[in-house]
């Protein structure tokens, strides 16, 4: 007992890293004085360590306390999308800044408030001016376009009178118009839209009965619509008509249609001062125009730089107020807020909550206070950067239940080791280890500007560790199978020879390079030193290079699978014993662990026996016939082609009856002794957590436990049961997805490279053109290699190592059934997690 | 022209000075510079284990002992070309980095 060791007294809770279960949490309660809320729920919200209960469950978003201020903190948000759209239409250049803000405190968030109204009040003014304005200056243009084009077309007017009326009268008209034209005619000019003059000729012909003439000239520029700022193209029109009535009607027709009218002289002289008027006007016009231009980005200007950090900070403001509205008000005028705490945390929330209620100045000090309960706690593992990629895959298939065994530690080396015996390669895993190690060394730049990336990116860039840790794996795994790019490395001398070359030699002495060459350890080219580590580089060049590494891959896939499943039934014994379900333990337990060694154990013992005590000289017994034979032909003497040992038959006679012996008890055991023992309680059929938020008094909730009946227990244990030994087989062939998806990468390997790289050397022209192609196909070897090899067949092996461990390594102790700690903080809020 | 104008020096792709010449765009230039580095380091280790007569090769070859040499020749000069693929590509980041540096960093407002 370390009692009296002063150091440990002098450790504190937050000391003793907890990596094995979830952190011990506490419910707490807060009671705040309404001036200190604001300011104790901000300094929360940076420590991010609590996870507030809402007790106002059932009450109406609109009813709640503090609605006045999510209107105003959304008003606020309203403002800055507008001020966001401005800076969009400009395309202004908004610099980055990566520094994260504080949420401001209630002075500064008036000033805030009042900030942004008074900017989008000047900005909306400043956009209607410029608005007008640019109406003004459209519209002197076009007046200008009209005079310029009123002289050609009563010069036109002039010709029809001068001249004779048939040959510039279209068809259209008559003959009494033809005869009237030489008197005087009213007319009517404007501007309209190019599109719309068929239209209006149509109209005008209809409405006048003939009696009015169009003549429209084009206008080369394009008037930009002062509000769309589109460019539209338009033409100058002059109407000829005679009458008032004509008149009323062509110019109500020029309303509905869209076209300006001007007034304009006949005669040259007054158009010629109109139009030096219009030219001094526009002068004028550009330049206030460009000085109203000037003064909205020098104000767009002033908002650019801190807008970023102003949505950050309404965005916490916002967040506070929602958190706020979870409290209830006290009959005395105190806010009581509920939630999870860490224990570990526990100072941390007290001397925040302190420090909040010191700025906002109030006497009343915070109170927390810790309260028992039975309700379950979130499930809350502390993780670091490494760590924190193994978590979130273990999570995503099911979050562990409150302070059982975290399978993410473990993930840590098994899954890359896994994820290695998948992909295999040096040379793949190295590239792999440098893409990972290069996000790691960067990871400061990349985390500051992680919001500009895309979510693919993202997701590799949030892998980085495990990128790394499996190249890692994979380079090890490389050197077992000794595979770099499909090829050997021979490091240590091999242990194999050519002992007789002549039956390799044809008739004229020299090597057939047609003959195929299989290596037999019976023979005299096994020289009987092993190679020291990984596959002897030999086995590459054999013609039976596949038929060993087939088999030894798929027994390493049998050994390494029962490794793993034996591991996961251990961990279920931690799991009942930290809970205290002794029942289990007899029940469930050991007559797993015997079944499960019984079948797949003694099939590794068969393996290891074989590798080690069989003879190469002579067949030996196929394993898993043997296997299939212990069940099939159980009691008859094994047949000399079977024989592996003496005592196989009693042995695996044996085997048989203990492992069936096992099911009836895993089957009924636990039922019949808690049908005849009630007094031994077993929490183990409780109901699933239910939502907690749902209860109304003080969090004195017990979980029920009903009392099944026998039969429900019967049925329950029977689906355990036969999961469990289906199971066993079913779980240990699929482990032998290790060696498919690892042949499939050796082959995709070696077809890259003899069909790439061995084309590219066997081209043999030229010593100058050599080279040059050696290039082009080591391009097009490197590019296949990565996008095929590295890139697809890493996410296969990733998905296939996942889901051993998701399946094959968690079905045997994980429950899974636990919700995750989402405290309120801001910096999970800004980085995009989504709770409420 | 002499110096770097910010203005101007983006648009113009052959100057007098060599620190400002902009061929290849920046992803290109990672991209073929990552290539070359790869492809040099492995071209000429391939060589040198052509040059050693390693057995593994053998199939690469036709079988024929005699070309070692030959094969071992073309690796090593495909590596040189790497090299110097590598070291303009290398040049070009750093000419794309210079440029880069210029221009203040921007973002999009993100809500």
């Amino acid at each position: 007992m370390m009692v009296n060791s002063p150091c440990f007294t002098q450790c504190s809770e937050a000391d003793m890293s907890k990596l094995l279960r979830s952190e011990d949490m506490s419910l707490i309660q807060i009671f705040l004085s309404q001036e200190a809320s604001y300011n104790c729920i901000r300094e929360l919200g940076e420590l991010g360590a609590v996870q507030f209960s809402d007790l106002n469950e059932g009450v109406n978003a609109f009813s709640r306390n503090y609605v006045s201020e999510i209107r105003r903190s959304e008003e606020m948000e309203r403002r800055l999308r507008f001020f966001a759209g401005e800076i969009e239409r400009e395309k202004l250049p908004v610099p980055a800044d990566y520094t994260v803000p504080p949420a401001p405190n209630p002075k500064d968030l008036i000033d805030l408030e009042a900030t942004l109204e008074q900017l989008e009040g000047e900005t909306r003014q400043i956009n209607a001016n410029q608005e007008a304005l640019l109406r003004n200056f459209y519209e002197l243009k076009e007046l200008k376009h009209v005079l310029n084009s009123a002289s050609a077309f009563f010069q036109e007017g002039a010709a029809i009178q001068q001249e004779g009326l048939k040959e510039r009268l279209t068809p259209k008209y008559d003959e009494e118009v033809a005869a009237q034209v030489s008197r005087h005619l009213s007319f009517l000019c404007g501007v309209i839209n190019r599109a719309k003059i068929p239209v209006f000729e149509r109209v005008l012909w209809r409405a006048s009965r003939g009696k009015a003439l169009l003549r429209h000239m084009e206008i080369e520029e394009m008037i930009k619509d002062p509000v769309t700022e589109e460019d539209i193209p338009k033409s100058t029109f002059i109407v000829y008509f005679q009458g008032e009535q004509l008149k009323m009607r062509v110019k109500k027709i020029c309303e509905g249609l869209g076209a300006t009218t001007y007034p304009c002289k006949e005669d040259w002289e007054e158009r010629r001062q109109t139009e030096a008027e219009v030219d001094k006007r526009l002068q004028e016009l550009t330049s206030i125009l460009s000085e109203t231009k000037n003064h909205r980005f020098r104000m767009l200007n002033t908002v650019v730089s801190s807008i970023n950090s102003w949505i950050i900070q309404v965005r916490k403001v916002k967040a506070i107020w929602y958190t706020m509205n979870k409290f209830k008000k006290t009959e005395t005028g105190l806010l009581h807020a509920e939630g999870w705490c860490p224990k570990l945390h526990l100072n941390d929330v007290d001397r925040a909550l302190k420090r909040g209620a010191q700025v906002a100045g109030s006497e009343v000090a915070p109170i927390l206070n810790t309260v028992t309960t039975r309700r379950t706690p979130p499930t809350y593992h502390r993780t670091n950067k490494l760590t924190k990629g193994y978590q979130a895959i273990i999570d995503a298939y099911g979050v562990a239940t409150y302070q059982e065994i975290n399978p993410a530690i473990f993930a840590i080396i098994t899954f890359p080791f896994l994820f290695g015996i998948m992909f295999g390669d040096i040379g793949h895993g190295c590239i792999m280890f440098l893409a990972g190690l290069y996000f790691c060394l960067k990871e400061n730049y990349f985390l500051k500007r992680l919001k500009s990336y895309e979510e693919i990116f993202l997701m590799l860039f949030h892998g980085r560790y495990l990128i790394m840790m499996n190249g890692l794996f994979a380079m090890y795994a490389g050197f077992l199978y000794n595979d770099i790019f499909s090829l050997s490395l021979n490091i240590f001398g091999s242990g194999w020879q050519i002992s007789n070359f002549t039956q390799y030699e044809n008739s004229t002495g020299d090597i057939d390079p047609g003959k195929t060459y299989g290596l037999d350890p019976a023979t005299d080219d096994w020289t009987g030193k092993p190679y020291p580590f990984g596959i002897d580089p030999f086995w590459n060049l054999a013609e039976n290079k596949l038929t060993f590494i087939n088999s030894y891959k798929m027994k390493l896939a049998v050994i390494l699978g029962l490794a793993q499943m034996t591991f996961g039934l251990v961990i279920s014994l931690f799991n009942y014993k930290f809970k205290g379900k002794t029942l289990d333990v007899s029940c469930t337990f050991i007559p797993q662990m015997i079944f499960l060694q019984c079948l797949i154990g003694y099939l590794v013992f068969m393996i290891f026996f074989k590798w080690f005590m069989c003879d190469p000289s002579t067949p030996q017994p196929s394993l898993l016939i043997c296997l299939i034979n212990m069940f099939l032909k159980f009691g008859s003497p094994i047949e000399p082609e079977m024989h592996l040992y003496d005592m196989q038959l009693y042995v695996q006679s044996a085997l048989v009856v203990i492992s069936v012996l096992c099911i009836p008890w895993m089957f009924g055991a636990k039922p019949l002794v808690q049908h005849l023992y009630p007094r031994v309680r077993q929490a183990s059929y409780a109901p699933l957590p239910q939502s907690y938020e749902q209860f109304e008094n003080d969090g004195e909730e017990e979980e029920e436990e009903e009392e099944h009946g026998f039969m429900d227990m019967m049925v329950h244990q029977g689906i355990e049961t036969i999961e469990f030994t289906l199971g066993c087989i079913s779980n240990t062939a699929s482990y032998l997805r290790l060696w498919a998806l690892s042949l499939a990468h050796a082959e995709l390997s070696e077809v890259l490279w003899t069909m790439i790289i061995g084309n590219g050397l066997a081209i043999d022209i030229n010593k100058y053109i050599n080279p040059i192609f050696l290039v082009i196909t080591f391009l097009f070897w490197a590019v296949a290699t990565v996008v095929i090899l590295i890139i697809m067949e890493g996410l296969s092996a990733f998905l296939h190592a996942l889901r051993l461990h998701w399946v094959e390594f968690q079905n045997k102790f994980y429950e899974g059934e636990g919700r995750v700690f989402a405290p309120f903080s801001f910096e999970r809020m800004l980085n995009g997690a989504d709770d409420d | 022209s002499s110096g770097i104008n910010a203005e101007y020096g983006q648009h113009y792709y052959i100057t007098n000075n060599l620190s400002t010449m902009r061929i290849l765009g920046p992803k290109v230039s990672n991209c073929f510079f990552l290539l070359s580095c790869w492809g040099t380091i492995m071209l000429l280790l391939l060589g040198i284990f052509f040059q050693t007569k390693s057995v593994i090769l053998l199939k690469d070859i036709g079988y024929d002992e005699d070309r070692y040499e030959s094969a071992a020749l073309t690796c090593f000069i495909a590596g040189g070309i790497y090299l110097v693929i590598g070291v303009i590509t290398y040049w070009q980041k750093v000419v794309n980095d210079r440029y880069s540096a210029l221009e203040p960093e921007t973002t999009t407002i993100v809500f």
